[in-house]
């Protein structure tokens, strides 16, 4: 499992990198002047988006990918926590969410299945979403290849083929020497020989309608045996397939792709501001939408109800006790 | 020692109790997000034993309900001090049968928490620590007769002073 602090710090950078990351493609202003990264940044964006459901509720991945090109973003639930936003289990469908990098076709294509085997991409929000809204947690890889490659360097592999570690996400980004790309790896190290850590390689990529997917997940789990070494304990191999409706993306609102969405949560008021200070919405009053949802109009009163009933009940048990025993 | 025991196993069935009743709660009012949206209460806590992968669909909410119904019986059981040493032993029985589940989750390594306190749950591994912890409170409930206080306590509490 991916640390974390790792994916705050990634976060944080993103917020605070992000509109000199745009100024710089803006610029095209990509080159490195100590390590040049094998691939070349592209023109205007227009991001496919592609959003994997790792079916887990701690842990989704969202994939932005153009021109073999990835984003990843990571929407944790133990994120949540430690920025003290929401309710670490509010459903990011029902939040307002956008992402840095946004093509404005409708939202993030969502994935839902039992396993990664039912992958499916599709439109899941009832409206498109607008420019301004955002995600709460936002880390993305992919705007921050040119600083990153500036801080790691590309490693030559034997066979001609480059690797980019990015180990504060424990990712391996690998493309081939004409800069295609060949797989983005997410290799988390075990914690103890107790504990398996997930890592998962996308591969294979094919191109669908004018967009590259990948077309294998490998999905390893990996332990540490008694010498501390990292082994892998099992491997399975999913083909993914994924279905694209066009009329989905007919519909969509147009888009400015130079925009870059930034937000600004208040941790007093729980309001969340877009970049130009305009009040997008509260995130209590989310919260309490998602309770009504879900049938709980308030689980901490709920809870605490309970609780001083489970108490009255301990008192009652003392009285019983002492009566029994005198 | 078995007077300890006898004195220490009221407190320590209030404890157990309070645990189940708490577990209870705490899993009613849960909220989690599965593949068909959010999900709150009972249902939340069937969609965390769904993703345990360990029992059939069909199994999922009989378990579910089975589970938290139990808790709540046993936990009322151990408070009211009727049949303690039943009650214990039935209690202790829960906390190994569901230690057995979660040393399973833990060796599948594939999820993450098991939903026993509902969203203050914490790992795994922690789970079963506090399970082993639970099971020894309901030990000296379960060897001792709790109807009556032990022989040691007995004479203890009715010995004649001596005068000095």
């Amino acid at each position: 499992m991916i640390n974390s602090k790792a994916l705050f710090i990634v976060s944080f950078l993103c917020m605070q990198w992000s509109p000199y990351i745009q100024r710089t493609i803006a610029q095209g202003d990509l080159s490195n002047p100590v390590v040049k990264p094998p691939i070349a940044m592209p023109a205007p964006f227009s991001l496919k988006m592609v959003a994997i459901n790792t079916n887990r509720d701690s842990f989704n991945i969202y994939y932005v990918q153009r021109d073999g090109r990835f984003a990843i973003f990571q929407h944790d639930k133990q994120l949540f926590d430690n920025l003290q936003l929401i309710d670490k289990d509010k459903s990011w469908k029902i939040t307002p969410v956008n992402f840095v990098y946004y093509d404005g076709r409708n939202t993030i294509f969502n994935s839902f299945g039992g396993s990664p085997a039912d992958y499916y991409v599709k439109s899941d929000l009832d409206a498109p979403l607008l420019l301004g809204e955002s995600i709460h947690v936002k880390a993305c890889v992919w705007p921050f290849l040119p600083f990153l490659s500036d801080q790691n360097e590309w490693t030559k592999n034997q066979n001609g083929t480059y690797t980019l570690p990015i180990e504060s996400i424990a990712t391996n980004i690998s493309v081939d020497e004409n800069g295609k790309l060949l797989a983005v790896r997410q290799v988390p190290s075990p914690k103890s020989n107790s504990e398996q850590a997930h890592s998962w390689e996308y591969s294979g990529y094919t191109t669908n309608s004018n967009h590259l997917y990948p077309t294998t997940l490998i999905q390893r789990f990996l332990i540490l045996d008694a010498n501390g070494e990292t082994t892998i304990d099992e491997t399975t191999t999913f083909s993914l397939e994924f279905y694209i409706n066009p009329e989905d993306f007919d519909q969509q609102a147009t888009f400015d792709n130079t925009t870059l969405h930034m937000d600004r949560y208040d941790l007093i008021s729980n309001n969340v501001y877009d970049q130009n200070d305009k009040l997008l919405y509260n995130a209590e009053e989310l919260t309490k939408g998602y309770n009504d949802s879900v049938g709980h109009k308030n689980p901490t009163r709920t809870r605490n109800i309970l609780f001083t009933i489970i108490g009255l009940l301990g008192i009652g048990s003392i009285i019983i006790w002492k009566r029994k025993a005198a | 020692m078995r007077s300890f025991l006898y004195a220490a196993s009221p407190y320590l069935r209030l404890l157990v109790g309070i645990v189940f009743l708490g577990a209870a709660a705490l899993k009613y009012s849960m909220i989690t997000t599965t593949q068909f949206g959010p999900r709150g209460g009972i249902e939340a806590f069937a969609a965390t034993i769904a993703r345990g992968g360990v029992f059939p669909d069909m199994f999922i909410n009989p378990i579910a309900y089975g589970v938290i119904g139990l808790e709540i019986i046993v936990g009322l059981a151990l408070l009211t001090h009727l049949a303690p040493k039943l009650w214990s032993g039935i209690a202790a029985f829960m906390l190994f049968a569901m230690t057995i589940y979660l040393i399973y989750l833990q060796a599948r390594g594939k999820t993450p928490d098991c939903g026993c306190l509902g969203q203050w749950d914490s790992s795994i591994p922690i789970s079963i620590g506090r399970n082993a912890l639970l099971s020894l409170a309901c030990l000296p409930s379960i060897l001792t007769n709790s109807t009556k206080a032990p022989r040691t306590a007995l004479l203890r509490n009715t010995e004649p002073k001596t005068r000095q």
